[in-house]
C-alpha cells in the first residue's frame, strides 16, 4: 500500500516525491532481501522489526495520509497541509535509512564471516 | 507363564476358569519341578556332558495341557451370584497423528479475555478476522489506484489509505492478542504492505499511454 501510493504521488508531484519514494522503496527491497538471507541462515531474530522500524511505518503512513489529503489544485485548508506533509515525508525517509542501517549493522557478523561447515 | 496366570486366576476366583484336564491321571495341577531345569541327577535327559540341556517335555511333572489362550484376553470379572460382567475387550489407544483442527470460534490458548464484541457474538469466526484484514488490504490497492485518478478525490483516496494503514497495524495486533498467528500471516503482512507497486505502475503507464493517444 505504501509503495503503491508513493508511485502514484510521484506521478502527480514529480521529483519532489519521486526521490524520497525511490529511497524508501529501495530500502524496502534491501531489507526484505536481508531478512530472507538471514532467515535462510537461521538468524531471523537478529533482523526482526525493532522500535525504529515501527516508528518508520507509523511516520510513513501519517505523512502519506496527509499528502494524499492535499487536493490537486492546492486550494483550501487542505492545500495548506502540503508543506507539512512534505516535511514529514523527508523525516520518514531519514528514519527509513537509519533503521535499515541498524538492521545491516546487526547483520554484519553473519554477512562477513564465511560460513564454514 | 501362561500357566501361572491360569493358576493365579483359578486360586483367586472360582474354579470355572481352570480348564478341564484330559488325558492324564493328575487331578490337580502340580507346581513345576524345577530340579529338572537345574539339570539334577534325577533328570533323564540326553547326554550328561552338557551343563544345560533341555529335558524332554514328558519329564516335567506338570501334566495338564497348556490351555490355548485367545489372542484377546477377555477380562472377566465374575462374582458369585451377581453375574456382572465387565465389557469384554479393552481397546488399545491408537496414537493420533492428525493435528488438532481448530474448531470455529476457538482462538489460541493464550488469547485475551473476551471483550464486548466477543461476548455478544461468540459464534463469529474471530480467528479468521486477521486474515480478512490482510486480504482486504491486498484487494484495496487497485481500488485505491482508480480512486486516486478521479478528479476531486483527495479525501476519498486519503481515507482509503488511512483505513488500509489501520488494517495493517490491526491484523498483526489482533493475531497476537488472540494467539492465532501463523507463518502465512507473518509472510503476507510485509508483502501487501510495501511490495505491491506493480498494479499502480501498470495503471499509471496505461493512463499515460491513453493520454498521449
Amino acid at each position: 500500500m505504501v509503495s503503491t501510493s508513493l508511485i502514484l504521488l510521484s506521478g502527480r508531484y514529480g521529483a519532489r516525491v519521486a526521490i524520497p519514494a525511490s529511497v524508501i522503496l529501495a530500502r524496502e527491497i534491501a531489507v526484505s532481501a536481508l531478512r530472507e538471507w538471514m532467515a535462510e541462515k537461521g538468524l531471523r531474530e537478529v533482523v526482526q522489526v525493532g522500535y525504529q522500524g515501527k516508528l518508520k511505518t507509523a511516520l510513513t503512513m501519517t505523512s502519506l495520509t496527509l499528502l494524499l489529503l492535499v487536493p490537486v489544485d492546492g486550494v483550501g485548508f487542505l492545500g495548506k497541509l502540503e508543506g507539512l506533509s512534505f516535511v514529514l515525508l523527508y523525516c520518514c525517509t531519514i528514519i527509513t535509512v537509519t533503521s535499515a542501517a541498524s538492521y545491516f549493522r546487526a547483520a554484519v557478523p553473519a554477512l562477513v564471516n564465511p560460513q564454514g561447515s | 507363564m501362561m500357566l501361572s496366570l491360569a493358576l493365579l486366576m483359578a486360586s483367586s476366583m472360582g474354579s470355572s476358569f481352570v480348564p478341564k484336564m484330559s488325558g492324564t491321571g493328575r487331578r490337580q495341577p502340580c507346581p513345576l519341578n524345577l530340579s529338572v531345569l537345574r539339570g539334577g541327577s534325577s533328570s533323564d535327559a540326553g547326554s550328561g556332558t552338557d551343563s544345560y540341556s533341555v529335558p524332554p517335555l514328558s519329564s516335567f511333572s506338570v501334566s495338564p495341557p497348556i490351555p490355548e489362550l485367545p489372542s484377546e484376553v477377555p477380562l472377566l470379572v465374575e462374582t458369585v451370584g451377581s453375574g456382572n460382567l465387565v465389557s469384554p475387550t479393552i481397546p488399545l489407544p491408537v496414537a493420533e497423528d492428525e493435528p488438532v483442527i481448530q474448531q470455529d470460534a476457538s482462538l489460541g490458548p493464550n488469547t485475551s479475555t473476551p471483550g464486548f464484541l466477543r461476548r455478544k457474538f461468540p459464534d463469529f469466526p474471530w480467528h479468521l478476522v486477521p486474515n480478512w484484514l490482510t486480504y482486504f488490504r491486498c484487494l484495496v490497492i487497485p481500488v485505491f489506484t482508480s480512486v486516486f485518478y478521479r478528479p476531486e478525490s483527495h479525501i476519498a483516496a486519503s481515507s482509503l489509505f488511512a483505513v488500509a494503514s489501520a488494517t495493517d497495524f490491526l491484523d498483526g495486533y489482533l493475531a497476537r492478542k488472540w494467539d492465532v498467528t501463523s507463518a502465512f500471516g507473518a509472510f503476507l503482512d510485509p508483502v501487501v504492505r510495501t511490495k505491491h507497486p506493480y498494479v499502480p505502475l501498470s495503471y499509471a503507464l496505461h493512463q499515460r499511454h491513453c493520454k498521449n493517444h
